[in-house]
């Protein structure tokens, strides 16, 4: 057995899951024991006897025992059951429970078992046959996440590692992946790359910076409800609408039909990247079926462009995102199955005015750029190419009033940190209690909750506690929060321990959400910030006029009670710039109380000084 | 009068940057008190920067204090490494934006951020509130001319801000307290043009 400790990449996928490797400055994938590529469906199975079956096998007892199968175990990681879409569900035939803390398990008979390990199953299958190839342990990987993994998906994977012996010595984006499988890193390169990763039910585009030997990512956006699976849809739609005037009653014909024809859609596109010209056929004299519909390129490009069009719109907001203009970009690397298309290949040619890489494999880059990295980590890379990535949505926490203040922005280089200071809106608050955020909307309601935890700190009054916030995100893209009083030195730490993750919904509502709503949320934001303020003053007003209002003549007294009414009268309603109008007149009025107190304060000070003390 | 200079205590190099020797690659404790953004990057405290000379030197630190560099090296290592490369991220993010620049600029000389004075200069709010009505007659007529009219404006308006910050911070006596109070003013200007563009381009 070789000595040189080995780290390998993995391609931990939602379908399939790959481990590759660097041999001799090139990646590849590792070879098992009877000179396969190790690769596997990442599907899993337990017999009724309660024996594991990994890969293909399992694939092929899905039919036979669905309810003790799981075929894209990807889509729970990090997850409640709350928060799968009925979409999302429709995967699983085996029963999905909730036990204990917000997290989804799959019920296989008696045993609740967690998608971690069922991940690290699927990890211990790959690690078990590239250890058979290699005659050497596995110990170390590189693990690559979907660039919109938060926070509770990356943890899950990382724990999914550690459950299969493996150490997970980085997690990356895919995206980012992608661009280092292609080396267009070396030390002289300068220049932004495009990766466009079109997957069967994702869609990614990540933008990134190829400077003095290091790989920057500046922007990367994308939908999670947007890939190949589209157009099969619409290949069925087309094909039902066949059935229909052949007189087959289509609404009778159920799941089975469905699932029939998305298969034969699927082939018939596959058949479309070489052909012309296809016939989706679907034959089944049991349901009284026989369909041949014929379907040229051409069609299925119209088929394709509505779908083109939305990733190209992506794309658009993502070059915004980086100030960079579509002549800016050097290179367009092409990630995921659906690139395989022509007419996909061809559109995103045609937008960024330059041929797309499509050299290797869209279905293994983005395990041969993670072997990339695992082999940098190793320490044996002849390269010395560093990989600077980004937190892709932004982190905060919730502030009075349901907003949400944000500490780090979304594409912001990690590892990285933030502070922010905190006092007590009221006296006596024994407990500040804290709730951790991360999207990119402006209140509470519209972002995920990631955690919340509870500061305890002697009573004081109002205003004088400062606590102060301090996020740090690890290279992994994984948060901890800290919160320290500085008076009192009250601490609390947690890394942050998801209580359920954001739904697919959800993330597509913070994407487009972002974009439809920033303006009410800017405004709401506004306006929750100026009736804390506006509260604040007029309480401070009425205390401050009760205690040295005999100060003031009856003119200014008028001023400040006119100006508490007018302000009151408004805090209700939605009048941003009266509000901030009308606290920035009772602020001027109540300057000269401010001034007797002042006085006041100064007198009682100096009361039994003597002259030299003073001075 | 000598001045001391501050030495690697593993290789006893001459320190450029408190924090780490660029000779021998030992990773050190902040000082007391902290490091500002400029200090970080071991760049003049001003509002002035050469964009190249900050990516070179972000590249170049990076390359020291990424955690990828530490992978194998002791704990303690390690966990400084973490400290100091998100200082350096978050530090790269304040100085890159000429806005976040200026409000950290402000407040490492001293002065209160924009944020805790939101003062503006005399008038400025209701020349706002007028323009705002104007907006507002204008979305209700979906006159896109006049939006686009608004859009340009705005941009104009948020340059002027960026000059004006300029020849404040550029100015001999800086920082008294009455260029800190202006540095200020047109850092509440510039977020209402923010806003205000926001608010008209959508």
């Amino acid at each position: 057995m070789s000595e040189t400790p080995l780290v390998v990449g993995i391609d931990l996928g939602t379908t399939n899951s790959l481990l590759a490797r660097v041999v001799d400055g090139s990646p590849q994938l590792v070879r098992d024991g009877a000179g396969a590529p190790v690769a596997l469906p990442s599907a899993v199975s337990w017999t009724d006897e309660g024996e594991l079956v990994v890969g293909r096998s399992a694939v092929e007892r899905a039919p036979l025992a669905p309810e003790r199968t799981v075929l894209s175990v990807k889509r729970l990681m990090g997850r409640g059951l709350a928060e799968l879409s009925p979409a999302a569900r429709r995967h699983f035939s085996a029963e999905l429970v909730e036990e204990g803390r917000q997290l989804v398990k799959v019920k296989i008979g008696e045993r609740a078992i967690t998608p971690q390990e069922i991940s690290s199953h699927i990890l211990g299958e790959l690690k078990r046959r590239a250890e058979a190839g290699l005659g050497q342990e596995v110990k170390q990987a590189v693990v690559t996440v979907p660039a919109y993994f938060d926070d509770a998906q990356r943890q899950a994977t990382r724990d999914a590692g550690k459950m299969a012996g493996l150490e997970v010595l980085r997690i990356i984006n895919e995206p980012t992946a992608a661009s280092l499988a292609y080396g267009l890193g070396g030390k002289d390169a300068d220049g932004v790359i495009a990766v466009y990763d079109l997957g069967g039910g994702t869609f990614d585009l990540s933008l990134l910076r190829v400077q003095a030997g290091t790989f920057r990512v500046l922007a990367t956006c994308g939908d999670t409800h947007l890939g190949g699976d589209d157009v099969d849809g619409i290949l069925v739609d087309s094909a039902l609408a066949l059935l229909a005037e052949q007189g087959v009653d289509v609404a009778k014909a159920g799941p089975r039909l469905r699932a029939q024809l998305r298969e034969a859609a699927e082939r018939a596109k596959i058949a479309l990247t070489d052909a012309e010209q296809t016939l989706l056929t679907v034959k089944d004299p049991t349901q009284g079926i026989n369909l041949e519909l014929a379907l040229t390129r051409a069609e299925l490009s119209r088929a394709i462009d509505p779908l083109v069009d939305r990733t190209l719109e992506l794309c658009r907001k993502a070059l915004a995102d980086a100030e960079l203009s579509v002549e800016q970009i050097d290179e367009v690397v092409m990630v995921g199955g659906s690139t395989r298309t022509p007419h996909v290949r061809a559109r995103v040619g045609e937008f960024f005015g330059r041929t797309p890489h499509t050299e290797l494999d869209p279905d293994q880059v983005v395990a041969l750029g993670a072997a990339v990295q695992a082999d940098i980590l190793s320490g044996q890379s002849e390269s010395d190419v560093l990989l600077l990535d980004v937190t892709p949505l932004s982190l905060g926490i919730e502030t009075f009033g349901g907003a949400v203040t944000k500490l780090i922005m979304a594409n912001s280089s990690i590892p990285t940190q933030a502070t922010e200071e905190y006092t007590t809106p009221e006296d006596g608050v024994t407990a500040i209690d804290l709730h951790v955020l991360q999207g990119e909307r402006e209140l509470v309601e519209d972002c995920r909750s990631l955690a919340r935890f509870k500061l305890k700190i002697p009573p004081m009054p109002a205003g004088m506690p400062k606590v102060k916030v301090t996020f740090l995100v690890d290279a992994d893209g994984i948060l901890r929060v800290h919160a320290v009083e500085a008076r009192s030195a009250a601490e609390a730490e947690i890394e942050v321990t998801p209580v359920h993750g954001l739904t697919e919904d959800e993330v597509d509502q913070i994407l487009e959400d972002s974009y439809t709503n920033a303006i009410a949320d800017v405004k709401l934001h506004q306006r929750i910030d100026l009736r804390n303020e506006s509260r604040t003053v007029i309480r401070a007003a009425r205390k401050t006029l009760g205690e040295a209002g005999d100060g003031l003549s009856a003119e200014q007294r008028g001023a400040i009670e006119g100006g508490i009414e007018a302000l009151e009268a408004l805090l209700p309603g939605e009048d941003n710039p009266a509000m901030k109008t009308a606290l920035e007149a009772l602020n001027e009025a109540c300057e000269p109380l401010a001034e007797i107190v002042l006085d006041r304060a100064v007198s009682a000070a100096l009361e039994g000084k003597s002259l030299s003390e003073v001075q | 009068m000598s001045v001391a200079v501050a030495t690697c205590p593993s290789c006893e190099a001459e320190l450029e940057l408190p924090y780490l020797c660029e000779e021998c690659g030992e990773l050190l404790r902040d000082p007391p008190g902290g490091l500002n953004a400029f200090e970080r990057f071991g760049l003049p405290v001003r509002y002035e920067l050469d964009r190249e000379e900050l990516e070179a030197r972000y590249l170049r630190l990076s390359r020291r204090l990424h955690p990828d560099r530490q992978i194998g090296k002791p704990a303690a290592r390690q966990s400084r490494a973490l400290i100091l490369s998100s200082a350096l991220n978050e530090a790269y993010s304040l100085l890159k934006d000429p806005r976040q620049r200026a409000e950290h600029l402000l407040v490492s000389c001293g002065g209160k951020s924009a944020d805790q004075d939101k003062s503006t200069p005399a008038a400025f709010l209701m020349e706002q509130m007028e323009l705002r009505e104007e907006v507002e007659a204008a979305q209700a007529q979906g006159d896109a001319a006049a939006l686009a009219r608004f859009a340009e404006r705005a941009q104009r308006e948020q340059r002027a801000c960026y000059q004006a910050l300029g020849r404040i911070f550029a100015d001999a006596t800086f920082p008294t307290d009455a260029l800190l109070k202006q540095a200020r003013e047109q850092l509440n200007v510039l977020k209402y043009w923010l806003t205000f563009a926001a608010e008209v381009t959508h």
